[in-house]
């Protein structure tokens, strides 16, 4: 499993506001891209307008790369506009006059990519993803920023525009769903 | 229930947001009710799935995203096409109209932004070579169609940071408490007081670090973990795979080297630093490597398609030389022939 390097991420945009070069933009593409459209389709459960909205996510930064350096954590600002972006196009589908992330559908699906597991088979797979499923909107996005993209609390929180507290109780909210297939599956005592 | 107890210490553990006392008490309770254990493990697991997507993914998505956003994404490098299609004339004033715009823009984003910092870029254009002193006493030379950019207040930081596009030669002014760092696209260079030379057009397939007193410690951007220190008259060759564009990890090889000097008649000369003097010096290149050089050099535009011409072979060194009298030299070592209009150059 590779770790995407967000390390990097103060000094690439350093360079990106001097340079400007396609080169510094791929590495910047490369670290925000898949993270941006994986959480957009969570929102959008379409591929297409998934990809859409992470391409005009890093076309924002583009246009915004000369002044990027202020900004404190530029991989939760890609979230950010990629969930702002998301919402805009649910808005547009539905014509509805506003669109909330607590009223939208949430897909979750663990990634079919993933090496092959030895104690979590196919059909526990799918018990699973139903048991996230079932959960609020705003719950499962919290999963899945935890776990996919390895943010904080306080990461998450601002994403959603949530209190650090309210990230904790739907995090564990998520995993005490999990606990209990986990429990009638093993036969933990 | 111990056991929600246990899975809620368990969740802010993976997610790396557990206190130590929360820590303890975990590790309590695991002890306590050891069935428990297998909570962990399965939870460890549910993280595990699938965590990361494949780069050719990402080949593919990029591609896709230049061709729909290709209007909007206006990459920098363009900037080169425009001068080569200047004249000598005109540039001489382009360049001056280039430095002042360029810092009148610096300024006028310094007052319109909250940062205090004023940079300052140079631009030395094609057939063009400058020397800068910096503010910290720092001597740069700047070669053809290079840019450098630094800090006005270079001193009153913990690091004297500056910016290269190009080549350049740089004499550190010695200070051991600020660090003096250029970066270019490709490569990053920490030094306290030394001289070298740093090489790294954009488009061209290497970028050469060369020391030639003191000692750098050079990291590479793709891999920062990466510290390579340089003693005196090595150079440190970073060149680009094109073949192997599809696998990232294997993009660029490293080439650490000596340098060699190069004996023309009866003087011997350093390749990497004689631009220094104006000398344009070349050992067995091939007209295809040498062509951007020139290029440089004299601000022209060299047309060149034939594959059997591109691989002859030069050794030389052009000192006074104009570019009609440097081509007329290289005729004499290799048969071809060439037709100016204006500041191009049609070779067949």
């Amino acid at each position: 499993m590779v770790k995407r390097q967000f390390n990097k991420l103060p000094d690439i945009v350093a360079r990106l506001a001097h340079f400007g070069s396609e080169q510094t933009y791929r590495e910047l593409f490369d670290l925000l891209f898949l993270p941006a459209k994986k959480f957009a389709f969570c929102i959008l459960h379409s591929n297409e307008e998934a990809e859409e909205v992470a391409q005009d996510m890093m076309m924002t930064l583009w246009k915004q790369r000369k002044t990027l350096v202020e900004i404190t954590n530029v991989y939760v600002y890609s979230l950010v506009i990629t969930k702002n972006l998301s919402l805009n196009v649910l808005k547009k589908n539905s014509k509805n006059k506003t669109s909330s992330l607590d009223d939208t559908d949430i897909s979750f699906f663990f990634d079919s990519s993933s090496p092959e597991q030895i104690i979590i088979d196919n059909e526990l797979k799918m018990r699973l993803e139903n048991a996230i499923q079932s959960l609020p909107p705003k719950c499962q996005l919290v999963f899945k920023l935890a776990k996919e993209n390895n943010l904080s609390y306080k990461e998450i929180a601002e994403i959603l525009a949530i209190s650090v507290k309210t990230v904790d109780a739907h995090l564990v909210a998520a995993t005490q769903k999990l606990a209990k297939i986990f429990k009638s599956e093993f036969q933990i005592k | 229930m111990h056991e929600n107890r246990i899975v809620e210490l368990l969740t802010r553990k993976i997610a790396g947001e557990a206190t130590p006392d929360e820590l303890g008490e975990l590790s309590y309770l695991l002890t306590k009710y050891p069935d428990a254990v297998y909570y962990e493990a399965l939870l460890d697991q549910v993280w595990d799935l699938g965590q990361e997507g494949s780069q050719n993914d990402l080949d593919e998505a990029f591609d896709k995203h230049k061709l729909s956003k290709q209007d909007d994404l206006d990459f920098e490098i363009k900037e080169k096409v425009l001068y080569s299609y200047l004249k000598n004339h005109v540039l001489v004033i382009s360049i001056i109209t280039f430095i002042i715009f360029s810092t009148s823009l610096y300024f006028s984003e310094y007052y319109h932004s909250t940062t205090k910092e004023v940079r300052v870029d140079i631009y030395a254009a094609k057939g063009i070579r400058k020397e800068i002193k910096l503010p910290d006493g720092t001597y740069v030379r700047l070669n053809s169609d290079s840019k450098l950019s630094y800090d006005l207040d270079m001193q009153s930081h913990d690091q004297r940071d500056v910016i290269l596009i190009g080549e350049a030669f740089f004499k550190v002014a010695h200070d051991k408490k600020r660090p003096f760092i250029v970066k270019t696209n490709k490569v990053a260079i920490k030094v306290l007081g030394t001289e070298f030379n740093v090489r790294d057009y954009p488009g061209d397939k290497e970028s050469e670090t060369t020391l030639i007193k003191g000692s750098i410690e050079l990291t590479i951007n793709d891999r920062s973990d990466q510290k390579f220190l340089l003693k005196p008259s090595e150079k440190l060759a970073l060149v680009n795979n094109i073949n192997n564009k599809l696998k990232k990890g294997a993009s660029s090889v490293l080439m650490i080297d000596n340098i060699s000097p190069v004996k023309l008649g009866d003087q011997e000369y350093i390749e990497e630093i004689a631009w220094t003097e104006n000398k344009l010096v070349f050992e067995n290149e091939s007209f295809e490597e040498l062509m951007p050089k020139l290029e440089r050099w004299y601000n022209v535009k060299i047309v060149l398609n034939d594959p059997a011409i591109k691989s002859y072979r030069f050794t030389g060194v052009f000192i006074k030389e104009n570019i009609i009298q440097a081509l007329e030299a290289m005729q004499l070592i290799k048969s071809f022939h060439y037709k100016l209009i204006e500041n191009e150059i049609k070779i067949f």
